[in-house]
């Protein structure tokens, strides 16, 4: 049998925060009368997440998904519930439970701004105790996975956006975390630049059987890596299951974008299927169509043979349209 | 948790002080300028008279000397911007590893301190050579002149974490701090020996931590100290590092507890 590595009981955190009346006159009326609302971050969240299991944690904007996080890993007090991660009370900040786990934000960062990523490599070492052998292999082994054997020695604040985010997972793993809480670890990266990240994590969950909780408003992110997702919708859990199923039940379809030479008709597209998108302003002709998860493959083909095509890209459904249906369900039912 | 840790912040701090290189020179040059002001203030000032209450224009050198470079040592900070640094979030980067806060901020403190009174002393000593006042300075009192030092280091470090607290609760932490640094500059004596002014001050101001951020060890290195005034403010000064220590980890404890952790 497995073993649980977080039970999440009954969760809930509630900010206050005040409200301020836009313009002058509400700043100058804000300093002897303050309106304080409450906001509902996270609602009576419970679920368990399995040692080695990679969890998808997805929502929409303001969900509440960093707010669990932080609480998951100490940084906030709940205003209410209880919480075990590996056997310990997050917020009581042990160091014990510290050294074993690492929160990763995609856009926040650990990094020193002004030194090279490998100072605050060094920094890592003795904040966490790692024995001088093993922060040698782990570190060779990670810059050599990432491929960042001269950016570590470059002034962080001079790296791109994903040199930047491969140090940061480097500096959260050094110290072999069992569990991981990786914030949209891929934000703003390009499509390849994800892809190697999401293979790293992979390979990381299989090496070392770590724990993650990944939240992220890419698809394919959650996708490839994770087998369960979890839905948070204003505070609230609406999903907690295999991703297949939802994936299987609301993203029916794929997105279709086609770029063509010369102009096509309507008709032309429509046995393909449902047309989200046609424009023919006499120099570009694009469509966007929406095609069967099963048939998109024979649908692209077909396409090809048949119309002036000149670029085509089949993509998933944005994670937010599937959170809309799933969310449309739980409140019809 | 290890000593290394610190010793690297430590490192880190003391390297990055050189990094913005501009800034660097610039407040140095702050500093002499604003020490060499006062002094030919004073200097203006003696120039019809030989003493003001019990200094002698040579005695009130050395003493703006004395006191500019202990205030540069006890009340510079590198923790002015704490508040925000607590307000905007950035504290969780620390807060979420095995390692003390406060001891972090003790080492960031600590590089600063060794940076400042290295440059100090540099300064202090060319203006000393540069003004070359005859008065006797008492040398057996350096070791009690280092032991205050370090206890005013230990009151000013609990006011910076007090006051850096408020950015647990509030963005709004940069008003109170104005007012009591401006309030801590009037009262420490560097700008004037706070013995020149009505005694039912001095008695006042003895009562309040702000002596000991300068103008008492100016005074014992001057000699002026008897063995009484020496016990009662030690133990002044040594009720308040035990107050505001006290009250610093109290607040901060609270603090830790409410921290919103913005940002992300
Ligand atoms: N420290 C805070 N003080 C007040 N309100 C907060 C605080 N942190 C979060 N909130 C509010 O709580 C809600 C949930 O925020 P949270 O950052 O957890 O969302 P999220 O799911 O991570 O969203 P995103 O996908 O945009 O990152 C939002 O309405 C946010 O405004
Ligand atoms: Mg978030």
């Amino acid at each position: 049998m497995k073993t649980a590595a977080i039970v999440v009981d009954h969760l809930s955190k509630h900010f206050k925060v005040y409200k301020k009346e836009p313009g002058v006159w509400g700043s100058i009326k804000s300093l002897w009368h303050r309106e304080y609302e409450t906001v509902k971050a996270v609602q009576d969240i419970s679920f368990s997440i399995d040692e080695g299991e990679v969890i998808g944690f997805i929502g929409q904007n303001g969900a509440g998904k960093t707010t669990t996080l932080k609480m998951l890993s100490g940084l906030l007090y709940p205003t209410s519930g209880e919480v075990s991660v590996l056997g310990y009370t997050p917020w009581e900040r042990k160091p014990d439970f510290q050294k074993q786990f690492s929160l990763v934000m995609g856009q926040k960062n650990q990094l020193w701004w002004d030194l090279p990523a490998i100072e605050t490599f060094e920094l890592n070492k003795a904040i966490y105790d790692i024995p001088d052998n093993q922060y040698k292999k782990t570190l060779g082994t990670l810059v050599e996975l990432l491929d960042v054997a001269d950016i570590i020695k470059v002034q962080v604040r001079k790296l791109s956006l994903g040199q930047r985010m491969k140090c940061e997972l480097i500096a959260a793993l050094l110290h072999n975390p069992k569990l991981l809480f990786l914030d949209e670890p891929t934000i703003g990266l390009d499509v390849i630049m994800q892809k190697t990240l999401r293979d790293f994590i992979r390979e990381y969950n299989r090496e070392f059987g770590a724990t993650i909780i990944l939240t992220s408003h890419y698809m394919d992110d959650v996708k490839e890596l994770c087998k369960r997702a979890i839905i948070i919708e204003k505070g609230t859990k609406i999903f907690d299951g295999e991703l297949q199923s939802i994936i299987a039940k609301y993203a029916k379809n794929k997105i279709l974008s086609l770029v063509f030479s010369k102009p096509v008709q309507r008709s032309d597209l429509e046995p393909y299927g449902e047309i989200k998108e046609l424009t023919q302003d006499g120099t570009n002709y694009t469509a966007t169509l929406l095609v069967g998860r099963k048939s998109a493959t024979a649908s692209a083909s077909k396409v090809l043979s048949k119309l002036p095509v000149q670029d085509l890209t089949i993509e998933e459904p944005p994670i937010e349209a599937i959170i809309r249906d799933v969310f449309a369900d739980t409140k019809r039912s | 948790m290890t000593v290394a840790t610190y010793l690297q912040y430590f490192k880190i701090y003391l390297a990055q002080t050189f990094e913005y290189r501009t800034s660097f020179f610039m407040w140095r040059i702050r500093q002499v300028l604003s020490l060499l002001l006062s002094l030919f203030f004073w200097g203006s000032v003696y120039a019809d008279t030989a003493t003001i209450s019990a200094y002698t224009k040579d005695d009130m050198i050395a003493y703006l000397i004395i006191t500019n470079l202990v205030f540069n040592l006890v009340a510079a900070t590198s923790l002015n911007s704490l508040g925000s640094f607590i307000y905007s979030g950035e504290l969780s980067n620390f807060l979420i590893k095995p390692q003390n806060i406060s001891l972090y901020l003790l080492s960031k403190e600590a590089a600063d301190k060794l940076q400042n009174l290295f440059f100090s002393l540099l300064e202090a000593g060319g203006i000393w050579l540069l003004f070359q006042p005859q008065t006797s300075i008492s040398l057996q009192s350096l070791p009690l002149l280092g032991f205050f030092i370090i206890l005013g280091m230990g009151v000013t470090f609990c006011i910076q974490l007090l006051f850096g607290a408020i950015g647990f609760w509030s963005p709004d932490t940069w008003g109170p701090r104005f007012l009591f640094f401006t309030l801590m500059g009037l009262t420490s004596g560097t700008l004037f020996p706070l013995d020149i002014l009505p005694s039912w001050f001095t008695s006042t101001v003895a009562l309040t931590p702000f002596p000991f951020i300068s103008y008492f060890q100016g005074q014992l290195a001057l000699g002026r100290v008897n063995s009484d005034h020496l016990w009662s403010s030690f133990l002044v000064a040594a009720a308040w590092l035990v107050a505001l220590g006290i009250t610093a980890a109290v607040v901060w404890k609270k603090g830790l507890k409410d921290y919103d952790s913005h940002g992300g």
